[in-house]
């Protein structure tokens, strides 16, 4: 077979309407294992790929011999460097990083030289036999030592600052307030996506080249690699391959360039696959945080003033680091009114392995402090810590740190209220299995502490700082049935299923096409990233279709002489409101129709000097209450239950919305209490499943969804809010709050380490 | 390469015989891992996963002789949790299910790793292993056969057949301690089995040294506490210098996984809590 | 270095691996040999469970099966779940409660589910909550939380009681 089995997004699915739990349209081929993720594409003449990366975190590369490699039997190719046909570095904010390391490498797992062999055993042999000779140098490797640091990169070892400075600084100047101050951090997170970074490059026949990849942003991936090809953007073309998720690992490149360049330099399609050990290597992770912040408040608790100084660490290359620290910045003292603040954000380059999105991108980390802050005021002040909250809630008309005032929704003390107020279904079980420690049984009944916390957080949906974000969408009516092209990336959040509810809603079909998610033929749909696909693509799909609507509309006013008004699409028909005309929809489209839009936002602006500006679309809230189980003399805990309020607009479908509430929140939980990249001297020590631990439904309680509050935004298609990230921000900060509660610990890090409880309680024992 | 699948072990000691540097293939579960990794290259492979002699397991009086081939998912058994309670408890904590389903209990010897799960059990049980080759059988202690990170006493040739262990009539348990509820690698683990007639507490200690201990100092200790004839449960004092002995008794490492002071703190905690679900306690309440 | 050729039944159907390398497991003979790419590779230690299938009717991780050690054993994958030959087709039981629960986000984790679930309630026809999250305690899933997919184990225990009535 010489075919190349494309993504099965390509189908026919069966709409209903917004609002309705209708079934995604490529569930059934993900259920009989015929959908096509990117590691399953496969081409007769295929080739396989591999990349040989550097072990160390700091060298100079003093030499590269790819003859015994080249020497090697079954092996077509070995690449490097020199051998890199167009622009020599890529990056998403800056150009900072090689496609393959040439003088110098900066993180351990770079790519320093690829290779192409007819058998994967063959690839690791090849690969084996590289020589490359290192001169190893002292890694820089804290970052709070990065700005003071020779630079480890001729950009600089700083690659942003904002420094934050909102309303009277001398606000808490002055007598009678409370203080509190903490420090805390967040370790590094992985996406942990199932679906390994792989994809197929196939050489074309004009010399340009096509990529089936895994990915969350085609166009601006074709472009960085027809920028490294040194190829007219036209000649790349991208189309988008099953994704086994993605959680902002996929934003920037990984294997792309790499991919294209074997297959165009071996004349062959070339497939490749990393391992999983090799992924933990290959992508981008959550930035770490050191955050240290000051909380002033008057006696009642309303908030004076916040000060924070915020130190994100970047690792070896820019990726999306600059947006990230704004984010962290503009949204660190969480979901309050805050009239004074001064916020430093930093994030700096280490020779740590890179960072960059994960979603929730900055404001999970800031949540965890904010949250951790506001429960130590609450202590402080001797006060309820769910009405200090509440005290001080955002609301429309507010003004946040950034000066912009809240124009559109933001039910901040709904979410809480609802979350709060729901009962909880938690019980105490007899069963062993159930306690923490599961079936180590290492807990009886008496062992266990039980403590329960709410956190919320908030963040900004889409992309920010005057960048011009748009999604491109065409819809075609032939014969009453309705194709839409759209290259937003299915990452498994459940597009797919909404553009045939858009185009069911709209055009009154119960079908709809949707053609392959490619480059060519069509514009870019922007990232699946930021909570911003449902808007900015539902948005461009819905306008393609309205379009395509009132051109339906026209025609038949003018064949049945009926006024425009007067008619609707219902249920595969055009009818008039007056009754006297019915036709049927594939009649009326014989003739096809189309429409060809690009969807844009409302403009935003940049941060000025002080961190000020109008610079976000729009926001969501969301609260989590968590009730966790502790072992205190092992540090052994059960999460036993979690319940949320989420701010969402307008619900576009139940049973997906459910889905992202659950599934972020277990993100949440994971970082809470066993996930993170542990990283030694700018080495990773646990770069597998077996040491980089994701909760499994052992880990995982039920997800009691207290409300969802359908407060509608103006200006968003339908009125809904992205929901994809708030889910993993307040969880996390709700997880960790109930551990203080069960223990008095202060907890300042996540993820929460057993020893860091048991430990902490040990040695409380013997102090007292 | 040569894949032979026995079905008897003679077939298979045959085969070993042969080639003496064969790979030698139960579940799996370990060396496939390193297969998969490029870590291990597969030359000539005596598979034994098929061989009846392996699998199952006998009692001869107050002997149990567990076949090597006996899965985890097969301890599972009631009857034979009857009979050796705290190995039926610790194959519920290894994996997942499916590595339940294939791993053995002859393959967690043969790799030997300080947290092997098995380990903790059988040292505590004193147990005697028995292996064959073409020219004949040997018995090692446990002790013996697992001499150090990942080394254990097979010669070439050389064949994992079964485990003996004592039948105790006593209260057995095992505990073990990693940072998520499932599919972990134990951090520290603890098996306590009583032995009544021999008025013994044995205790054995996982993933605190490089081969499993036992803690010899706290089982003397404990046994000449314990209340043998009476049934007095020992006191919150006896509880306390027990955890405290056998928390001494380990000597662990700093790792990726875990700090030493954290794998010691946590073997005192679980051997406490383990005497007091065999024996009960009096004086201050059981914390 | 190469194997002999072997023999497999997979999803009831003989096959035939004539020139297999040694060191391939049978995740990867499935998906690279014989077609069927429906068991995924998400991990190959052992470690997520998305290869899982059924070797000799128990639930394995097939990137920890060695191959060619497989020989004769009948396996089962998800794409021998039904009859459905790609698109069309009666889906099984489990199928159809994980698409009706909207258990399928990415999808990767879905099929070595499938299996679990298949194997649990075969042997458990009526399990609690409890023993559902031990039975899938080896398949990790990153985008669900679990909620979903121990609804559509609700389903598909249901569904059976349904078919036995």
């Amino acid at each position: 077979m010489s075919e190349v089995r494309a993504t099965q997004t390509r189908g026919r699915t069966r709409p209903s309407g917004i609002g309705e739990s209708v079934r995604r349209p490529d569930a059934i081929p993900k259920v009989t294992g015929a959908f096509a993720f990117s590691s399953d594409l496969r081409h007769d003449r295929m080739l396989w790929g591999g990349t040989l990366r550097s072990p160390h975190p700091s060298a100079r590369i003093s030499s590269i011999d790819v003859g015994p490699a080249v020497a090697v039997t079954g092996v077509h190719a070995v690449l490097t460097h020199s051998d890199v046909p167009g622009r020599a570095t890529f990056g998403l904010e800056h150009l900072d990083q090689s496609v393959l390391a040439g003088d110098v490498v900066r993180y351990a797992g770079e790519p320093v030289a690829i290779v192409a062999a007819d058998h994967p055993d063959t690839v690791r042999r090849a690969l084996d036999a590289i020589q490359v000779e290192y001169e190893v140098t002292e890694p820089l490797v804290d970052p709070s030592r990065a700005e003071t640091a020779t630079p480890i990169h001729p950009d600089g070892n700083l690659i942003r600052r904002i420094h934050l400075r909102h309303g009277d600084p001398s606000a808490a100047d002055r007598e009678g307030l409370v203080t509190v101050e903490g420090t805390y951090e967040v370790g590094m997170q992985d996406q942990a996506f199932l679906g390994p970074e792989s994809g197929l490059a196939i050489p074309a026949a004009d010399g340009g080249v096509d990529l089936f990849v895994a990915t969350q942003w085609l166009h601006v991936d074709r472009d960085q690699v027809a920028d490294c090809l040194g190829m007219d953007p036209d000649l790349v073309r991208l189309t988008l391959a099953g994704v086994g998720g993605a959680f902002g690992a996929r934003e920037d490149l990984s294997l792309h360039v790499h991919l294209c360049m074997l297959a165009l330099h071996t004349g062959r399609p070339v497939k490749m696959v990393y391992s999983r050990h090799e992924s933990f290597h290959g992508h981008v992770h959550r930035h770490p945080a050191r955050m240290w912040y000051r909380h002033h408040a008057e006696p009642d608790g309303t908030l004076v003033r916040v000060e924070a100084r915020l130190l994100l660490d970047g690792g070896a290359y820019a990726s999306s680091s600059g947006a990230v620290i704004a984010n962290a910045t503009c949204f660190a003292a969480g979901p309050y009114r805050v009239p004074s603040a001064d916020i430093d954000g930093v994030v700096v380059r280490t020779n740590n392995p890179p960072c960059g999105a994960m979603r929730g991108f900055g404001a999970v980390q800031t949540c965890m402090a904010h949250e951790a802050q506001m429960d130590r005021l609450a202590t402080a002040l001797d006060m309820d810590p769910i009405d200090l909250r509440l005290k001080n809630a955002l609301a429309p008309g507010d003004r946040l740190l950034t000066g912009q005032v809240l124009t559109g929704t933001l039910p901040v003390a709904e979410v809480i209220r609802t979350c709060a107020e729901h009962p909880s279904a938690a019980v105490r079980s007899d069963e062993p299995m159930t306690r923490p420690g599961g079936a180590g049984r290492t807990a009886d009944a008496d062992h266990v502490v039980r403590g329960e916390a709410l956190a919320v957080g908030f963040k900004n949906l889409m992309f920010s700082e005057g960048f011009d974000d748009s999604s491109a969408a065409r819809c075609e009516l032939r014969d009453g049935v309705v194709t839409i092209t759209c290259a937003c990336a299915e990452v498994g959040q459940g597009f797919v299923t909404l553009i045939g509810q858009i185009t069911s809603e709209v055009l009154g079909v119960d079908e709809v096409v949707l053609a392959p998610v490619e480059t060519t033929g069509i514009g870019s749909a922007g990232s699946t990233s930021a909570s911003r696909q449902s808007w900015m693509s539902g948005g461009a799909v819905q306008k393609a279709c309205e379009e395509v609507r009132a051109a339906v509309v026209a025609r038949v006013a003018v064949t049945h002489d009926v006024p425009v008004d007067d008619l609707v699409l219902v249920e595969g028909r055009v009818e008039s409101l007056s009754g006297s005309v019915s036709v049927d929809l594939a009649e009326a489209t014989a003739e096809p129709l189309s429409a060809d839009v690009v969807y844009r936002h409302a403009p935003t602006s940049p941060l000025d000097h002080d961190g000020q500006g109008d610079a976000h679309v729009s926001f969501a809230v969301s609260a989590h209450r968590a009730i966790v189980d502790v072992d205190p003399d092992l540090g052994l805990v059960r999460v036993v239950e979690l319940t949320t309020s989420q701010d969402v607009g307008r619900v576009l479908n139940p049973v997906q919305a459910v889905g992202q509430l659950e599934g972020g929140a277990a993100q949440g939980v994971g970082l809470a209490v066993m996930e993170e990249v542990l990283v030694d001297g700018g080495r990773i020590r646990n770069a597998s499943f077996t040491d980089y631990l994701v909760p499994t439904a052992l880990d995982m309680p039920p997800v009691e969804i207290a409300a969802l509050i359908e407060q509608p935004e103006p200006g968003a298609p339908f009125g809904a809010k992205g929901i994809g990230e708030p889910p993993c921000i307040s969880s996390t900060a709700a997880v960790v709050g109930a551990l203080r509660h069960a223990t008095g610990l202060e907890l300042a890090r996540v993820p929460v380490r057993p020893a860091d409880i048991a430990l902490a309680e040990a040695q409380a024992g013997v102090d007292r | 390469m040569t894949m032979t699948i026995a079905l008897t072990l003679d077939d298979a000691c045959a085969a070993l015989a042969a080639d003496p540097t064969a790979t030698v293939l139960a579940g799996g579960t370990d060396l496939m891992v390193q297969v998969n990794r490029g870590d291990h290259s597969i030359g000539n492979v005596v598979a034994i996963d098929r061989v009846p002699e392996l699998r199952g397991w006998t009692r001869e009086g107050d002997v149990l002789r567990i076949g090597a081939g006996m899965t985890y998912a097969d301890m599972a058994d009631p009857g034979f949790g009857a009979l050796a309670p705290a190995l039926g408890q610790a194959a519920r904590t290894v994996g997942s299910p499916q590595i339940r389903a294939t791993g053995t209990i002859g393959g967690n010897l043969a790799t030997a790793s300080p947290a092997g799960d098995m380990l903790p059990v059988l040292v505590a049980l004193d147990a005697v292993v028995e292996l064959r080759s073409s020219d004949g059988e040997r018995h090692l202690p446990l002790d013996e056969f697992v001499v150090g990170v990942k080394a254990n006493a097979l010669s070439a040739g050389e064949l994992i057949v079964a485990v003996r262990v004592p039948v105790l009539h006593g209260h057995q348990e095992f505990m073990k301690v990693g940072p998520r509820n499932a599919m972990v690698i134990s951090v520290a683990s603890l098996a306590l089995v009583v032995d009544p007639s021999g008025r013994t507490v044995r205790v054995g200690l996982g993933s605190v040294a490089p081969v499993p201990l036992r803690a010899t100092e706290a089982e003397v200790m404990i046994g000449g506490r314990i209340d043998w004839e009476g049934g007095r449960p020992p006191t919150a004092g006896d509880a306390d210098r027990f955890g405290q002995l056998v928390a001494d008794a380990a000597r662990p490492i700093d790792d990726h996984r875990a700090t030493a002071a954290y794998r010691r703190h946590v073997v005192g905690v679980m051997a406490r809590r383990a005497l007091v679900r065999a024996f009960g306690m009096v004086g201050e309440e059981a914390a | 270095m190469r194997t002999d050729p072997y023999r497999l039944t997979v999803n009831g159907r003989p096959v035939e691996v004539v020139d297999g390398h040694a060191g391939e497991s049978l995740l990867f003979v499935l998906r690279e040999r014989l077609g069927l790419p429906g068991s995924k590779n998400a991990c190959e230690e052992g470690e997520c469970g998305s290869c899982s299938v059924l070797l000799d009717g128990d639930l394995v991780c097939s990137c920890l099966v060695l191959a060619a050690a497989a020989a004769d054993r009948h396996v089962v994958t998800v794409e021998g779940l039904s009859d459905a030959d790609g698109e069309v087709g009666p889906l099984a039981d489990v199928q159809r409660a994980f698409v009706e629960a909207g258990a399928v986000q990415c999808g990767f984790c879905t099929p070595g589910l499938l299996m679990a679930v298949d194997a649990l309630l075969c042997e458990e026809p009526d399990p609690d909550d409890l023993t559902v999250r031990e039975a899938i305690s080896g398949n990790l899933c990153r985008c669900t939380g679990y909620g979903r997919i121990l609804e559509a184990v609700d389903r598909a225990a249901a569904m059976r009681r349904e078919a036995r009535s």
